[in-house]
């Protein structure tokens, strides 16, 4: 079997009308944040630098990362279908390869189309002075990077969602706002750091701006696109080998 | 084809393979033991899903983890009754198919008739989530056919078909084992199997508890005593020129049923030997002669027990 065949396999199985519903109402949280903070402060660029990173990178992004690519080991093992996965004459990488780049594809397509929403409906017919563009290349950097965390979160645990939750929403709440380079651990510091011309130079001022100002060392791009390279290089290729040397028995089939 | 030099496998501190050496070879075998016993412990191993903790297993000659050209050869049926629900029959099978390496130019047709073999053929464009237990169990089957593989591991593969399904598949794995394919099949259903090979291995607790034909081990329990069912008129005359055989080692009879005796002997061949010379010359005629200890059940039991 075609690795390309192995991958719209690995696509279909995330379309299941329950994962749509998921996609759906994750994707519709930024277009509605935008619209309510359209309604409450009249200023289409206020409300889209209120709805893209709060509502699309922190939420929609990390959300659909942690459904989509945390479970793609844990979801064959509580369906009890991982074993006839692991018996077929294929690499067990090649596997995980392909539902690694599935998720990834999902997470950032319903992103992308999600932030789109969110510019139209914050900047209606005036879309293109909005930096969606930006946003646009931005959302699949976050994709790969979240995707193959939580991949091999996967790999590693039977329980990964509660791993790539506390990373996704507490870790990312707070890292970004750390002083000196601590924030350099953070994902999504690194994608301020590549989107500075985008909805992340107009993050709102409060608690994070407060705390962003203790930090007097700016992540440039340039470094943050090596970070972020590493890190998904590294978590990839260690998901690989994981899956490759572990046993992946459903636990009540064990014994 | 399968080898185990004294493989031993634990889950923590509890253990599911004890110190097991025995080799599979063309033909069915029947893996049997009781829930719990080590049957689809040794199946995952086989399979490569688990590694030995200790000892080893080859199959082809090589350890079958994670092992690709093993998977090649090789044609698994799990236990547990798990699908992508969402597909249909013929789509589950398919994507089994190619990921197991057939063609794409020959998957359709091969699936086909594969279908065909384990009678889903005329069903299997519905979807799983509304199979019966029955039609989920001959698409497992299917599945495991396709890529024609040379060694079947089958757990459990009659729980839940029907009677008539049960016998249209043991007469195909009979065929595929006249083929020269080697057929592991794990059971507790052990009249079944009993239908299918003669050839057992036997697990207790993790432990290898017989191996062999079901003949050879119940010759090694010959100190058991085997129990013989007779029917006939006159039973209490034959019961009486039975005693004095040294072969019998006790005759009782059914209060209720005078024509119903039940003789327990300690060396069954003799017996049989001396009860058919004195059918020949004394023109005995029964109703019913059967023994409830011939059969697999009664094997298991014994040793169980032991």
């Amino acid at each position: 079997m075609s690795f390309v065949e192995l991958l719209s396999w690995a696509v279909w199985d995330l379309m299941r009308p329950r994962k749509i519903a998921t996609l759906v109402v994750c994707g519709l949280m930024g277009p509605l944040f935008g619209g309510l903070a359209k309604f409450a402060s009249g200023s289409a660029q206020t409300a889209y630098g209120l709805a893209i990173p709060l509502a699309v990178y922190s939420f929609t992004l990390i959300i659909l990362s942690v459904v989509f690519a945390a479970g793609i080991i844990s979801s064959e093992m509580v369906g009890k279908t991982i074993s006839y996965l692991l018996t077929r004459p294929i690499p067990r990488y090649k596997i995980l390869l392909a539902k690694w780049l599935g998720a990834t594809l999902v997470v950032a397509i319903a992103t992308m189309i999600s932030a789109t929403l969110t510019a139209f409906v914050t900047y209606g017919g005036d879309v293109a002075s909005s930096p969606i563009l930006s946003d646009l290349w931005l959302i699949p950097v976050g994709a790969v990077a979240y995707c193959s965390i939580f991949t091999l979160m996967s790999a590693l645990s039977t329980k990964p969602w509660l791993f790539a939750v506390a990373f996704g929403f507490l870790w990312e709440a707070f890292v970004p706002f750390l002083p000196g380079d601590l924030k350099s651990l953070s994902v999504m510091a690194q994608l301020r750091a590549l989107g500075s011309d985008g909805s992340f130079a107009s993050v709102p001022s409060g608690m994070a701006e407060m705390l962003s100002m203790l930090n007097q060392n700016e992540l440039s791009p340039a470094s943050a696109w090596n970070t972020l390279a590493i890190l998904v290089f590294l978590s990839v290729i260690a998901a690989c080998v994981v899956f490759t040397v572990g046993e992946y028995v459903p636990k009540d089939e064990a014994a | 084809m399968i080898t185990i030099q004294r493989a031993s496998r634990w889950y923590g501190q509890v253990i599911g393979l004890n110190d097991v050496t025995c080799d599979f070879n063309p033909g069915i075998t029947a893996l049997l033991g009781q829930n719990g016993a080590g049957k689809s412990t040794m199946l995952k191993l086989i399979t490569g899903q688990l590694r030995p903790t200790t000892g080893d297993l080859t199959v082809f000659g090589e350890r079958p983890f994670s092992n690709p050209k093993v998977y090649e050869r090789i044609g698994y049926c799990p236990e547990t009754d798990s699908f992508y629900e969402d597909m249909t029959g013929r789509q589950f099978v398919t994507l089994m198919a190619r990921m197991a390496g057939v063609a794409s130019r020959n998957v359709d047709s091969i699936v086909a008739n594969t279908l065909e073999k384990v009678g889903m053929a005329d069903r299997c464009d519905k979807k799983i989530a509304g199979y019966s237990k029955g039609m989920r169990q001959r698409i497992k089957l299917a599945q495991a056919l396709t890529h024609n593989p040379e060694v079947l591991i089958l757990d459990e593969p009659l729980n839940g078909l029907d009677p008539v399904g049960r016998r249209e598949l043991q007469e195909m794995l009979k065929g595929l084992a006249a083929e020269g394919k080697t057929i592991v099949i794990s059971s507790h259903i052990l009249h079944e199997v009993e239908q299918m090979t003669r050839h057992i291995v036997l697990l207790h607790k993790g432990r290898l508890l017989a191996l062999g034909d079901v003949g050879e081990i119940r010759g090694l329990i010959d100190k058991h005593p085997h129990r013989v069912h007779v029917e006939m008129a006159g039973a209490r005359e034959f019961a009486r020129k039975l005693m004095v055989m040294p072969s019998v080692l006790s005759v009782a009879f059914d209060r209720q049923n005078p024509d119903h005796v039940e003789i327990e002997t300690a060396a069954p061949d003799d017996f049989y030997s001396e009860v058919a010379d004195m059918v020949l010359t004394e023109n005995i005629e029964f109703s019913a002669f059967t023994s409830p200890d011939n059969n697999l059940e009664s094997v298991f039991r014994y040793l169980v027990s032991k």
